[in-house]
C-alpha cells in the first residue's frame, strides 16, 4: 500500500505537531504508518539510522521517511511539514508572561512529557522486535544504546555495524 | 529561564521553580553591532547545518557558539530560547533558530536561519537516503543492513532511556514513576496514541497537582536560588 503526497504531508504534520523534541514524534508516525496499511518498523528503523549519521537535528529523520514514502518530493514535502510546528515558538514567545506562570498551563506540559515517553516505551519495544531477528542484530542494539547514553557520536556504532555486517556477511 | 511574575530574579517554566541567576541575564538597549545581517545568519546557519554531525546536542553546542561569537544573544538569552523552544512542538532546534534569528534581524533572519539551517543538512540527509535505497537490494548488503537495524533500534532505545531521566528528574519522585507506569499501561490499553496524548494533556489541565514536584525538593535543590511562587488564585486551582 502507498500513501499520497497528502497523507505523508498530513503524517508528518501531526507526528511533528504531538511530538516534543527531534524523535518525540516518533510514536505518532508509528501510528499514522501503521493507519495508512503500512509495515511502520520497515520504514522507521532504516530512517532512524541515517538520520542519526546526517547533520543537523535528529528530527530529519522524518525527511527520510518522506523519501522512503514518495521520492524526492516526499522529502520535500517533510521538509514543508517540519517546519510548521516550530513557529508556534513565536505565539509562544508572545505568550509566555501570561502562560508560564499558569499552573494548568505546566501540569499539561509535563504530563504530556510523561505521555510522550510513555508511549515511546512501547515505540522502542516494537523496534527492537523487528530489528533484532539476528544475534548480530542484538548485539548491536545494546552497542547502539550503548553508545548513546554514552553521548557518542552515532556515526560510530552505524560505522561498526556495516564493517562488522560486511566482513562477517 | 524566565522573569519571575514578582520580578525578582527567573523561573523555570518545567518545574515551576524560581531563581535569581536570570536577573544577570536581562539584555541591555544596545545599538547595532556587526554581524546583525541576514547575509551574516545565513552564513553561520549554512556551515551549522553541514557540519553538525551528532543529532541535536552537536547542533545546539554549534548554535550556541555561533550565536555568541556573533553577540546575537547573551548566554542568559541563550537559555531563554533553550526552554521556550522545549514547549514548542515539533524539532526544538527549528524553534530555537527561529528565535534567534528573530531576535537578530526580524522576518529576514528567520528566513535565512531556517534555509541556512536546513539546506545542507536536508540534502545530505536525501544524499545519504538514495545511498541506503540504492544499496539495499544488494545480497551483499543483507547482513551490514542488519546490524545498522539493531544498531538503530538502539538509538530508539536510548532516546527513550534519556528522555525517561529528563522527565523524570522533572516530576516528583513518587508520583512521576507512578504516572509514567499508568500511561505506559493506559497508552497499549487505548491502542490510539492520538487519543492519548490528547487525553494526556486534559489530564494535565484537570489535576495539575499530579505533575507538580514537591516544593520541598525544589527548596533543597536550588537552596538559597529559591523564591517561593505567587500564590495561586482560588479558581485557577480548583482543589
Amino acid at each position: 500500500m502507498m500513501m499520497g503526497p497528502e497523507q505523508v504531508f498530513l503524517a508528518i504534520l501531526l507526528a511533528s505537531l504531538l511530538g516534543f523534541g527531534g524523535l518525540g514524534s516518533l510514536p505518532v508516525l508509528r501510528s499514522q504508518l501503521s493507519a495508512a496499511g503500512l509495515a511502520p518498523d520497515g520504514v522507521i528503523l532504516p530512517a532512524l539510522a541515517v538520520g542519526n549519521i546526517s547533520p543537523g537535528p535528529n528530527g530529519l529523520y522524518l525527511v527520510v521517511v518522506g523519501y522512503f514514502l514518495r521520492g524526492l518530493p516526499g522529502a520535500l514535502l517533510a521538509v514543508a511539514a517540519l517546519l510548521i510546528p516550530p513557529m508556534l515558538v513565536l505565539l509562544l514567545e508572545r505568550l509566555k508572561a501570561r502562560l508560564v506562570h499558569l499552573r494548568r498551563f505546566r501540569s499539561a506540559l509535563a504530563s504530556l512529557s510523561i505521555a510522550v515517553v510513555a508511549v515511546l516505551a512501547t515505540s522502542a519495544g516494537s523496534l527492537v522486535q523487528h530489528a533484532d531477528t539476528t544475534v548480530l542484530a542484538i548485539v548491536f542494539t545494546v552497542v547502539g544504546a550503548g553508545m548513546l547514553m554514552f553521548r557518542l557520536p552515532p556515526i560510530i556504532p552505524v560505522a561498526l555495524a556495516v564493517a562488522t555486517g560486511l566482513i562477517l556477511g | 529561564m524566565w522573569p519571575h511574575p514578582t520580578g525578582a530574579g527567573s523561573f523555570d517554566p518545567l518545574t515551576g521553580a524560581a531563581t535569581v541567576s536570570g536577573l544577570l541575564s536581562r539584555r541591555q538597549p544596545e545599538a547595532k553591532l556587526p554581524g546583525h545581517g541576514w547575509h551574516l545568519v545565513l552564513w553561520e546557519m549554512l556551515k551549522i547545518g553541514a557540519t553538525a554531525f551528532g543529532g541535536g546536542s552537536a547542533t545546539t553546542l554549534a548554535l550556541r557558539r555561533a550565536t555568541l561569537r556573533r553577540r546575537w544573544l547573551t548566554e542568559g538569552e541563550f537559555l531563554d530560547t533553550v526552554v521556550l523552544s522545549r514547549l514548542t512542538p515539533g524539532i526544538t532546534i527549528l524553534a530555537q533558530v527561529i528565535l534567534i534569528t528573530k531576535r537578530v534581524c526580524g522576518v529576514r533572519g528567520i528566513i535565512a536561519g531556517l534555509v541556512g539551517m536546513l539546506t545542507p543538512a536536508v540534502a545530505i540527509t536525501v544524499g545519504l537516503a538514495q545511498t541506503y535505497r540504492l544499496i539495499a537490494a544488494a545480497p551483499a548488503a543483507a547482513t551490514p543492513l542488519r546490524c545498522l537495524a539493531g544498531a538503530a533500534a538502539g538509538f530508539a532505545v536510548a532516546l527513550f532511556l534519556h528522555l525517561l531521566r529528563d522527565t523524570m528528574a522533572r516530576s516528583h519522585r513518587i508520583r512521576g514513576p507512578v504516572v509514567f507506569l499508568s500511561y505506559v499501561g493506559l497508552a497499549l490499553l487505548i491502542g490510539n496514541v492520538e487519543i492519548f496524548l490528547v487525553g494526556a494533556i486534559i489530564l494535565g489541565v484537570c489535576v495539575p497537582r499530579l505533575f507538580e514536584k514537591s516544593r520541598l525538593f525544589e527548596k533543597s535543590r536550588l537552596g538559597e536560588n529559591y523564591i517561593e511562587a505567587e500564590p495561586e488564585k482560588p479558581d485557577d486551582d480548583g482543589s
